[in-house]
């Protein structure tokens, strides 16, 4: 009897350790796959899409710049409607936002350790710089302001130079939906029939 | 008295887990919430011209042979795009992947073929990305992007320092 009584004290016993270590795996899980920080490549950027490009592998050394397109209002430009009065762009690296002439810096300061190789006549024999860099393009944005990106780049002796894409398998999957990829303005999507020229 | 003790070290100490239960909960909800996810991301290659474009004393190199493709924005809808493949217009990426294999197949062998590619200020990047893929589709590798058309006098403040800028 006296058992009896102990063990209703004591109530049903759950084991709490595998929940806990299911919760924690979780938790691991979440913060490293999630971005807390603002990382080089910024996820507000609406790629364009390509069908022969390279998979992404783990980056080496390399510098990305994102290029978005500015208002007229200087808000940049989120969404994929096409703003004609872009008037100008807005490069962020690393997260932070530079000007035209923090960019030529930037670019200068990331070279000078950079390995080199030697360049040709036209550029008055001067090292080359090997380090890639990856240019990240707006979908809207209007081609000069990439441009702009590159003959900063031209001008740092940079020559390697890549374009991110998304996949053009993603355009294909059935979750893709009108509102895919741009949460800000979800009517203003690329509309299809630029989509079906683009896959004729 | 002893047997009482006995209890007491069968059950151990009691821990209350529920605070940091609950803590962990919130910060799931939290990442859940607050996260992220990366997408997939390619990349196409072009690489900028060693010799830079502007330089007037570069002479073309007679072991390649030249494609220029440029990207025109639409004459009605300035969202629409016009490919220009050796000043012939195009109006579906099918057909200047098409060209571009035509023009390579046909351009004799022994010479390398450079692609060259440049756009309209106001064309979306979008489409000079599908003109380098289409390139690329073509089976063309070596593709060059051409030095910008717009006047220097539209250039980004501060000038570029070590570029040596035509006269306007």
């Amino acid at each position: 009897m006296r058992r009896a009584k102990l063990q209703i004290e004591e109530g049903i016993a759950i084991d709490m350790t595998p929940i806990i270590d299911i919760i924690f795996q979780l938790l691991i899980f979440l913060m490293c796959v999630t971005e807390i920080t603002k990382t080089e490549n910024d996820q507000r950027l609406v790629l364009p899409y390509a069908s022969k490009a390279t998979p992404e592998t783990e980056p080496t050394e390399r510098v990305v710049i994102n290029v978005f397109p500015k208002g007229k209002s200087g808000m940049l430009l989120y969404s994929l409607m096409l703003d004609t009065g872009a008037r100008d762009a807005s490069v962020t690296v690393e997260g932070n936002a530079l000007t035209w002439g923090d960019l030529q810096k930037y670019l200068e300061i990331r070279g000078r350790s950079a390995k080199k190789t030697s360049g040709g006549v036209g550029v008055g024999n001067r090292e080359l710089v090997d380090l890639p860099v990856k240019i990240r393009g707006h979908r809207t944005c209007p081609f000069q302001y990439v441009q702009f990106a590159m003959i900063y780049c031209i001008d740092m002796s940079y020559w390697k130079i890549s374009f991110g894409t998304f996949n053009i398998d993603d355009f294909h999957l059935p979750a893709v939906t009108e509102d895919y990829g741009d949460q800000m303005n979800a009517g203003d999507l690329w509309n299809p029939p630029e989509l079906n020229k683009l896959f004729q | 008295m002893a047997r009482r003790a006995k209890v007491h070290e069968e059950e151990g100490i009691a821990l209350d887990m529920t605070p940091m239960i609950d803590c962990i909960f919130l910060l799931i909800v939290f990442f859940i919430t607050a996260g992220k996810f990366k997408r997939a991301e390619s990349r196409l290659d072009a690489y900028l011209p060693k010799d830079i474009g502007i330089d007037q004393r570069a002479e073309p190199d007679p072991d390649k042979f030249f494609i220029s493709v440029f990207c025109r924005t639409g004459a009605t809808n300035p969202r629409d795009v016009i490919w220009l493949v050796n000043n012939q217009e195009l109006f579906k990426r099918s057909d200047l992947v098409n060209k571009l294999k035509e023009i390579a197949t046909s351009s004799g062998t022994g010479k390398k073929i450079k692609v060259s590619i440049d756009g309209d200020a106001n064309v979306c990047f979008f489409w000079v990305i599908s003109a380098l893929d289409a390139a690329a589709e073509a089976g063309l590798i070596e593709i060059v992007l051409a030095p910008p058309r717009i006047p220097v006098s539209q250039w980004p403040k501060p000038l570029p320092k070590n570029i040596p800028l035509a006269k306007q």
